[in-house]
């Protein structure tokens, strides 16, 4: 039987995820409003803590803040080098214009930058240039940005960088960053190559050029912006991935690395640490997470957490497989229609209960829902952050991406991406 | 010293739901760089220079990164004239600029404008009617005909 502290964290709870569903208000407020209603109602009293508030503390996971933090200010001060705009317009050349080319390896290089700037961000940086390379050749932007979308969730599973779903996912579950890539890398990389060739074929007609222009202009131009910040953040960047894949003999944690990097490359850069940190970081996704902690920590504390594992586990028992392909599957739905972060850090506690009372591995469990909860988030034009970017930054230049036309395009490609993980899953995880 | 003694009552004004080209062609009529626009009664809704007129055609994505125009062909600024010219004035002219009502004191407008680079400031009356604008020069001759004074 539930007590009542529980009772009053599952409704503060679904008070909080009814106000982040209805968008209503910002939900870095409503969180942080939601931990004030938590102390108030005393769910956090525990006779093992000094006070409600360290209790609360307890379950927030700096860890992750600091990686957040840290990959932020790296990646925003790199991005700007103007690198990704160089290699867009590279390919072009490379490809001597043909665009249907261009737009399956452009997608590619979505995906595959995403995995390392996490997907808010690529997005941030593919877009202005997609739009760029559709105004040269009077293309329809439509096919690029809504790929984009797909694409920069799919390619921000591959590793715990690529996805704030992934990063939380990750660390909560104790996973490096070899050990994700090594058990995602390989079924992204099959799904990202064909959900490019199968967006490529599919916008086949959209994708002629209406205007035949030569490519002299690009050749001749360079589109690095500042050298010696490419240089600087690139290796800062790399550097970082590299103490992320040795963390264990180095005996760092990732957010320690993470913020450190961030440090050097301010070093490095000479740019103001006050700059830096008002101009890139997200502080509202930082204040959210810290709510979002506290949320699900008041969930964890009073037995919700323990017993919502126990239901489930009444009607699977320990069969691992069906497990997965459940929480593979409701990820993938419930992450197009909500936000997949609250999603994924509600149901972190529960497979981690499920395993305590099963004694199975959950390491199936937490890819199933890596993959269901990243992938399924392109499902919608509201499943994931990087979704709303993009849709942003399109209507702020004219271009209007409907929530229906995006359903009709992205849902079932989000299908083929999740069924492949299904089957991967089943062939190669169980 | 206030604004009213400083005024100037020519200037040229255009409405609201005026085009984009119709500003332009009302800028070259009066060789001027700068209109102030109004409604049908006269009252002060903003500003528009032929920086807004130039800016108002460019996306924003090519605002914010200018590298990427580089990849735009040749002619497309004039494409992007050509497809904004019927654009109403009202929906991209400057409604930020401060704007004065003709009692404001000299130290007012003088912080305002070595602040904010506006160089021909609005000036209305009570019922938001604009009646004259003050620009740098006429702060100059203030202080010119002040020191030659005394």
């Amino acid at each position: 039987m539930l007590s009542t502290s529980a009772l009053f964290a599952i409704i503060v709870f679904l008070l909080v995820y009814g106000f982040i569903i209805s968008e209503a208000v910002h939900k870095a407020i409503i969180v942080i409003l939601g931990s004030l209603l938590l102390f108030l109602l005393g769910v956090y009293v525990d006779a093992g803590y000094e006070n409600q508030f360290v209790h609360a503390v307890s379950f927030i996971d700096f860890n992750v803040l600091a990686l957040i933090i840290g990959m932020m200010v790296i990646v925003q001060i790199t991005s700007k080098s103007g690198i990704f705009t160089q290699i867009a317009m590279k390919t072009i050349v490379w490809t001597k214009g043909n665009m249907k080319l261009v737009f399956f390896l452009l997608m590619l290089l979505t995906a595959f930058i995403t995995a390392f700037i996490s997907n808010v961000t690529a997005v941030m940086v593919m877009t202005p240039i997609f739009l760029a390379i559709c105004l040269r050749y009077e293309l329809s932007p439509m096919p690029f940005l809504m790929t984009e979308i797909i694409l920069s969730n799919v390619g921000g599973t591959a590793t715990p960088l690529g996805d704030m779903t992934n990063i939380i996912i990750a660390s909560r579950a104790g996973f490096s960053f070899v050990k994700v890539v090594s058990n995602l890398g390989p079924v992204i990389a099959i799904i990202t190559v064909l959900l490019a060739a199968i967006a490529t074929f599919y916008f086949r007609r959209k994708l002629e050029p209406k205007v035949q222009i030569s490519l002299d202009d690009l050749r001749n131009e360079t589109f690095i912006q500042d050298k010696s910040l490419l240089i600087k953040g690139g290796s800062v960047l790399i550097a970082v991935v590299v103490a992320l894949i040795f963390k264990e003999s180095l005996g760092l944690e990732n957010g320690i690395i993470a913020l450190s990097g961030a440090m050097i490359l301010l070093l490095l850069t000479k740019i103001e640490p006050e700059e830096a940190f008002k101009k890139y970081v997200n502080w509202s996704i930082i204040f959210f997470f810290i709510g979002l902690f506290v949320l699900i920590g008041a969930l964890e504390a009073t037995g919700v957490v323990y017993y919502l594992a126990e239901a489930i586990v009444s009607h699977t028992g320990s069969n691992t497989d069906l497990l997965a392909m459940i929480i593979l599957f409701s990820s993938a739905i419930f992450s197009a229609f909500i936000d997949n972060i609250p999603f994924a850090t509600t149901m972190i506690p529960i497979i981690k209960n499920i395993g305590t009372l099963t004694g199975v591995g959950t390491d199936p469990l937490f890819w199933a829902l890596a993959m269901g909860a990243c992938i399924g988030g392109s499902g919608t034009i509201i499943g994931a952050s990087c979704n709303l970017v993009v849709v942003g930054l399109a209507e702020h230049n004219g271009i209007k991406i409907s929530f229906l036309e995006y359903f009709k395009y992205a849902f079932w490609m989000m299908l083929i991406g999740v069924s492949i993980c299904g089957v991967y899953l089943y062939f190669f995880i169980l | 010293m206030l604004i009213k003694d400083l005024l100037e009552t020519d200037f040229v004004t255009i409405h609201g739901d005026a085009t984009w080209l119709e500003a332009l062609e009302l800028m070259l009529k009066n060789n001027t760089n700068g209109l102030f626009v109004v409604n049908g009664h006269d009252k002060y809704l903003g500003t528009v220079t032929i920086a807004e007129l130039i800016s108002s055609v460019i996306p924003p994505y090519m605002k914010e990164d200018p590298d990427l125009a580089k990849s735009s062909p040749e002619g497309t600024f004039l494409k992007f004239c050509e497809k904004n010219k019927n654009k109403k004035i009202k929906t991209f002219m400057n409604t930020k600029k401060p704007f004065y009502n003709p009692r404001t004191k000299l130290i007012s407008i003088v912080a305002t404008t070595l602040n904010n680079d506006s160089y021909r400031l609005p000036v209305v009356d009570k019922s938001g009617k604009l009646i004259g604008v003050v620009n740098r020069r006429h702060i100059r001759e203030a202080l010119s005909k002040h020191f030659i004074k005394n």
